[in-house]
């Protein structure tokens, strides 16, 4: 394997020791020699409140722009975003007259038009997008990407788990539950026993039965109805 | 050589219409609804009804937990996307993988958890409709296109490192595609066979040795960028991700090959994992 590059390492040891997210990209932001950074969380749970996490490098004005006119609702980046998971470039999106409209709005406050966006995906199934974006010009951006796309693979997922760890204030509370777990689980919310869901899953009672109680046991939960009952909270299954 | 001349032309030919590999992700999954559906018909053909796999079939299709993550498809299919001729799944390992939750025995030392290495899973080939559509090409080969374009579409995107779980056998597939894996584990209990867990690095001497193995001169997968679109339709189309936008009565068009068996143990291959 190729060791990891120079400004890889030097990003990777920014963020850890930045004191925020807020900081951590505004580091990125330097090394990689791009305008702006910026990290989104889709809804999380943060005692007891739901809403989004979103850190951005992008300047004040722009922010509250995006806020008043609602962009999040045409935002190809964010509309589109949380349904991919393979890294994208800007330019890859359909133009519609909304949209155009929208990135011209956001060119004239100073958003380049230029912009790569970095899906994030984890083991208890969150999902954020990490982006980057420069005014450049076209051979310009893509030899930047070109050049950098592995390390920002990178960066998103430690911008990701310095995120988790700022929100929770600590360690990352929610468990790990397979898919397997996280099934059975839906299927309990759904009002099923274990006799149903061995039924519908094609498995053995026993097995469903072991799948409730290890997720169960992840969760912290005495009952299998009180452990779908965090499950949701912690979105890790809906129905 | 005359017959390597010959072989060349006869395949440029060939590519614009059937060596097109479209990459399908969560927010295309209602476009190409039909091509989806017709890869877990394969999937069940393939590993339910040939190889005998414990895997969910309801109404003809074969489905896991996976699918219903938002995972990404690799399929291969005609230049009007109609016809699926194979299908691999992937999945990045910071997710829920089968790696993690299934064959853990399979890992030596701690998880293999990183952003730029991905899990491919569930990689099968429709043989006959290949052999119906393609007279002339292997088996063997046609595993090596779809790894080859696997590969292309991993580089394209960043990925670094391709992990997956297979049987011995599948090993003589990889080297014919000019594939090096790593084994980095094995664990018995599966079956009858031992499941091996397998590395690839993915760089550009990855996709040269795969080049230079399978005799392919040019990309089989191209990432899609509207500013190339138009470019791409002057040339002859070689494989992209964009594909005219079908007619709502062709997206659930059914595969005709759903009449025919797909049995992998007839071109001596096996465990695709």
């Amino acid at each position: 394997m190729k060791s990891v590059s120079a400004n890889l390492a030097k990003a990777i040891e920014t963020i850890t020791d930045a004191p925020t997210v807020y900081e951590a990209l505004l580091c990125v932001q330097g090394i990689y020699d791009v305008d702006f950074v910026t990290y989104h969380l889709t809804a999380t749970v943060i005692s007891d409140l739901d809403a989004p996490f979103v850190q951005s490098t992008y300047s004040p004005e722009w922010i509250a722009r995006y806020f008043l006119k609602r962009y999040v609702q045409v935002d190809p980046v964010v509309q589109q975003g949380f349904l991919r998971q393979l890294p994208f470039d800007w330019r890859e999106f359909e133009m519609t007259p909304e949209i155009a409209a929208f990135f011209d709005d956001a060119r004239q406050h100073g958003v380049g038009e230029f912009g790569y966006s970095i899906p994030i995906t984890d083991r208890v199934g969150r999902r954020a997008i990490f982006s980057l974006s420069a005014e450049h010009d076209p051979k310009g951006w893509d030899r930047l990407v070109a050049g950098n796309m592995s390390d920002w693979i990178e960066i998103a997922y430690q911008i990701h788990m310095k995120a988790i760890t700022e929100i929770h204030g600590g360690e990352d509370p929610v468990p790990g539950l397979s898919a397997r777990e996280r099934e059975c689980l839906s299927w309990v919310a759904r009002g099923k026993d274990h006799k149903d869901i061995a039924l519908i899953l094609g498995i053995s009672e026993h097995t469903a039965r072991s799948y409730l109680k290890s997720g169960r046991l992840k969760l912290g939960c005495a009952t299998i109805s009180s452990a779908a009952v965090q499950a949701m909270k912690f979105r890790l299954i809906n129905i | 050589m005359a017959n390597s001349g010959f072989t060349c032309i006869l395949f440029r030919h060939m590519i614009g219409d059937w060596l097109v590999f479209l990459l399908i992700q969560p927010y295309q999954y209602y476009r190409y609804a039909g091509l989806l559906e017709q890869s877990f018909r394969l999937r069940k053909r393939v590993f339910h009804d040939c190889l005998g796999w414990q895997v969910d079939v309801h109404h003809g299709l074969e489905r896991d937990a996976y699918d219903e993550l938002g995972a990404v498809y690799l399929v291969w299919c005609d230049k009007d996307a109609h016809h699926l001729y194979g299908t691999v799944r992937l999945m990045p390992t910071t997710g829920p993988t089968l790696l993690h939750d299934v064959f853990r025995r399979t890992l030596p030392a701690e998880d293999l958890v990183s952003p730029a290495t991905w899990e491919g899973t569930r990689m099968c080939l429709d043989v006959d409709l290949l052999r119906a559509s393609q007279p002339t090409l292997s088996p063997s080969r046609a595993f090596g296109f779809l790894l080859l374009a696997l590969f292309e579409c991993a580089f394209a995107h960043g990925i670094k490192t391709l992990v997956s779980n297979y049987e011995p056998p599948m090993e003589r597939v990889y080297r014919r595609a000019g594939l090096i894996v790593e084994e980095i584990g094995r664990a018995d209990g599966y079956g009858r066979l031992p499941v091996c867990c397998g590395v690839f690095a993915v760089s550009e001497e990855t996709l040269q040795q795969m080049r230079t193995v399978l005799r392919v001169a040019r990309p089989l997968y191209r990432r899609f960028l509207p500013a190339a679109s138009e470019a791409a339709a002057r040339q002859t189309p070689q494989g992209s991700d964009h594909i005219k936008p079908l007619r709502k009565t062709e997206l659930f068009w059914t595969c005709n090959a759903a009449r025919s068996q797909t049995c992998l143990s007839r071109m001596g291959g096996k465990y695709l994992g």
